[in-house]
């Protein structure tokens, strides 16, 4: 073998050692992550997040090991370095290994074969297979350390690390007994949630919780561990409702190891009571309601009085729900007659279907003047539209109902129907808009008229917008009062009405100084409320009723017939449930020093009920619940609770009450 | 504070809220006549939306139209009944299958729940006048307009025993809509005034 042929061996020999060293390296690092891992989980639980990121981790970190093994050999592809690397172990060489491989001049015969002579001479056995042995074997070593610290590892333990997925926290190993033979065997529990398949969800799965938050119908499975320690006679569940009631025992299963019990989520809230032998745990059932949709009627945006039957009616609808809409119909309700005889046809005037959306618009236009609508008639127009529930629904959502209603002049003597001066809203209107093409004139001419000339016509505008302000005024005081009665409220078009006569006040100050750009702005304001109000009413508003006061001392006990008189109290006003959950919360704040445990499962109760009876406290209970789980100092958050039932159960007071026997 | 009785109509968005304009007077005048109440001369409307609602411990609603509340309005009413107020409900159609029946039961029981009949000796028949065969008729039954039916008992959302809303499908609306004791058969007149009496009686106290 001539010394080419060697280098060359030699070469191999040392990538395949590059090679191996590197597999191995990266290999003992990877399963040294994951153990380092697993023991990490051992003593204190990992959140599944931070174990999620395990294995990537250890793949990224093996990864890395072998690219710088493979760099740090990259050497060992030259024939050259090769060279040198054996020449470093053997001095004895002299460069004549180096030489022959990487000659600076072709050599001659007679230097080549002294070469090879001399490259001969020299035992290189010792040289290569040390060092090459030497690092497999290290790598090696350390893979081995690793393999065997992850067969340490607890089966359960590893395949947290391996395979983490929710509800893992069944495989961790119990903890050693103290001082029972048999642990609670009700910590840790692990809830699988399954929703109703309407609603298209996926399956979810709660560590230990608290409370189980989930949709009506839904399946809960609960499951735990330690029924093959002990007897499963002590295993029990069952549920009852929040609000109180009988509790109904739940059928528990036992497979090997795992015992599980599952459960319909009820309608309303309830309380599910594990037990074991002394041990027990409440988990609060929460039903989360499937909401029915949000139906928005988006036009006719208000209640409106024709003065005649004539147009079209637009109906636009806006509909949405939390999970999936199905279906939804336009109704119009059609009411004619007067005195005692009325007759109502329903009609429906568009429908849609919308297979699991989630938003959808309903559209359709009605023809006032080919439904032979007369004087006095009504029209009452919604929307309703159904969600896909199939387990508590289908859930059923209306919009408000909007009274379109034909205007009777006959009427008038029992509906105080105001007419709200149709003509002078009108006329203001046209007004209102000639001043501000008046207005804006003036802007126009205002660099070709001098300053006092500019000055006076916008003082001339001043004036103008004063007088049709005191119009508008008239309107809200014909609107507001009842002639004989005096001020009888305000309406909603008033309302508007002395919003825009305050804009026209301003714009009139305005005017007055020459103002004109400023008064512009609140002159168009002015004219934007005044179209609302003739979009909203069509003019006519239905008045309030006048009331007629009796002469009640002059019938005072005239009546003929006997009664049964006797004195009587006031009736009373029914229990709060809001007063006693604040009582029961006070009792297990006080107990919370010298009983924690029973102070947390009477807050689980009392979160339970408020679930129901005081749904605002439902949240700051269930955070400061939690908090109390995890270690923390609930205090804080269940003063808070504390407060905001305080502050309700003062605010409401009582309605009045009354004197005098009846 | 004590305040005196007041007669309290309720105003709604949709509907004839202001059919029976006459009631509020006449009920007031026939309290006066039975009783010591000490009564507010003057009855008032109340819109059912308004805060001021919940100064009048006794709302009265009639009407003939379909009735369809505001969210506003359903939720001032719950409110209004979960304090403590008293809400009488009456169908001024007198007619099963009319449309006010139909729709404010409707509303009634989406926010109340499912409306019970009342039973006829409920202590809302001797709340001041006996009346042992429950509710009395109207003369409208009598007369066989409407659906031609007797409707012989009321309708309510009850707590154990107690009245909250209580519901009449017997147009008493009518009956109080005219002056209760002038130029009426004595039958027709005084049954319904003296029920008036007892359901304002019941309301007032337990």
């Amino acid at each position: 073998m001539n010394v080419l042929a060697r280098v060359r061996r030699a070469r191999t020999v040392l990538l395949c050692a590059v090679a191996a060293s590197a597999i191995l390296g990266a290999a003992a690092i990877g399963a040294g992550v994951l153990a380092l891992a697993s023991v990490a989980d051992l003593l204190v639980p990992l959140p599944l997040g931070a174990r999620r990121l395990m294995l990537p981790a250890a793949a990224a970190a093996a990864a890395a090991a072998l690219l710088v093994a493979g760099w740090r050999g990259r050497n060992a592809r030259s024939l050259g370095r090769v060279a040198l690397y054996l020449e470093e172990r053997l001095p004895q060489l002299r460069f004549a290994l180096a030489t022959a491989v990487e000659p600076a001049v072709p050599p001659s015969e007679s230097a080549r074969q002294a070469l090879e002579r001399a490259v001969a001479s020299v035992d290189a056995r010792g040289a290569l297979w040390p060092p090459v042995a030497r690092a497999i074997a290290v790598r090696a070593a350390a893979l081995a350390a690793a393999l065997f610290a992850l067969a340490a590892v607890p089966v359960g333990t590893l395949e947290r690390i391996l395979d983490p997925r929710p509800g893992d926290v069944l495989l961790r190993p119990a903890p050693a007994a103290a001082d029972a033979p048999v642990p609670n065997r009700l910590v840790p529990i692990v809830v699988r949630v399954e929703p109703p398949r309407y609603a298209g969800r996926e399956p979810f799965v709660l560590e230990d919780p608290a409370t189980v938050a989930a949709l009506p119908g839904s399946r809960i499975e609960v499951r735990g561990r330690g029924a093959s320690r002990g007897s499963t006679d002590s295993l029990g569940a069952s549920i009852a409702p929040a609000s109180g009631g009988q509790a109904r025992d739940l059928a528990l299963r036992v497979d090997g190891d795992a015992w599980s019990s599952a459960i319909v989520m009820p309608a309303e809230p309830a309380i599910l009571r594990l037990k074991d032998r002394a041990y027990d745990r409440l988990v609060v059932l929460e039903p989360v309601p499937d909401e029915p949709p949000v139906v928005s009627l988006l036009a006719p945006l208000r209640d409106s009085t024709f003065a005649e039957p004539k147009g079209k009616l637009d109906i636009d609808v806006q509909i949405q729900d939390d999970i999936g809409l199905a279906r939804a119909e336009i109704e119009l309700l059609y009411t004619s007659g007067g005195g005692e005889r009325f007759e109502t046809k329903r009609m429906i005037v568009g429908r849609a279907s919308f297979d699991g959306r989630r938003e959808a618009r309903l559209r359709a236009a009605i023809v006032l003047d080919t439904m032979g609508l007369r004087p006095g008639d009504v029209l009452h127009v919604r929307a309703v539209a159904w969600d896909r529930n199939d387990v508590t629904g289908p859930g059923k959502g209306e919009s408000e109902t909007r009274t379109i209603r034909i205007r009777d002049p006959s009427d008038l003597r029992d509906v105080n129907i105001t007419p709200a001066a149709v003509a002078a809203i009108d006329t203001s209107i046209l007004s209102q808009r000639m001043l501000i093409i008046r207005a804006e004139t003036l802007l126009v001419q205002k660099p070709q008229l001098e300053t006092e000339e500019y000055t006076r016509r916008s003082v001339r505008l001043s004036a103008q917008q004063g007088a049709l302000r005191q119009r508008v005024l008239s309107i809200i005081n014909e609107l507001e009062n009842i002639e004989g009665v005096g001020f009888v409220g305000h309406t909603p078009t008033s309302l508007v009405l002395r919003e825009a006569a305050e804009e026209m006040r301003v714009a009139e100050s305005e005017l007055s100084i020459a103002q004109v750009p400023v008064a512009l702005v609140h002159m168009r304001k002015a004219l934007a409320l005044l179209e609302k109000i003739r979009d909203a009413n069509r003019y006519w508003i239905r008045g309030l009723l006048t009331t007629t006061p009796v002469e009640i001392e002059s019938v005072r006990l005239t009546g003929r017939d006997r009664a049964n008189v006797a004195p009587r109290d006031p009736r009373e006003r029914p229990e709060d449930p809001r007063r006693e959950l604040l009582q029961r919360l006070n009792r297990a704040i006080a107990l919370l020093d010298s009983d924690a445990r029973a102070a947390g499962d009477s807050l689980q109760l009392i979160f339970a009920a408020s679930l129901t009876e005081a749904r605002d406290v439902s949240e700051t209970l269930g955070q400061a619940i939690e908090a109390m789980q995890r270690g923390e100092d609930a205090r804080a958050g269940l003063i808070a609770a504390r407060r905001r039932l305080e502050r309700r159960v003062d605010r409401e007071g009582t309605l009045s009450s009354w004197f005098g026997t009846p | 504070m004590s305040k005196p009785f007041t007669f309290a109509t309720g105003i709604y968005a949709s509907g004839d809220w202001e059919s029976a304009s006459l009631v509020p007077q006449n009920v007031i005048d026939v309290l006066a006549k039975y009783t010591s109440l000490e009564l507010n001369p003057e009855g008032v409307n109340v819109r059912i939306d308004s805060p001021e609602l919940f100064e009048y411990p006794f709302l009265f609603i009639t009407g003939h139209l379909p009735v369809f509340f505001t969210p506003r309005e359903r939720a001032n009413l719950k409110e209004y009944v979960r304090r403590g107020g008293f809400l009488f409900v009456d169908d001024h159609n007198h007619d099963i299958d009319g449309v006010f029946h139909k729709t404010m039961t409707e509303e009634l029981e989406k926010l109340f729940g499912k409306l019970q009949k009342i039973p006829n000796d409920h202590r809302l028949y001797r709340a001041f006048f006996e009346f042992p065969d429950g509710p009395p008729t109207t003369s409208h039954e009598l007369n066989g307009w409407g659906d031609n039916l007797v409707h012989d008992y009321l309708m309510g959302i009850m707590e154990g025993d107690r009245i909250d809303v209580l519901y009449s499908n017997k147009d008493y609306s009518s009956e109080w809509h005219v002056k209760l004791t002038e130029n009426r058969d004595r039958r027709e007149v005084d049954d319904p005034a003296k029920i008036a009496v007892n359901i304002v009686v019941y309301a007032l106290t337990r």
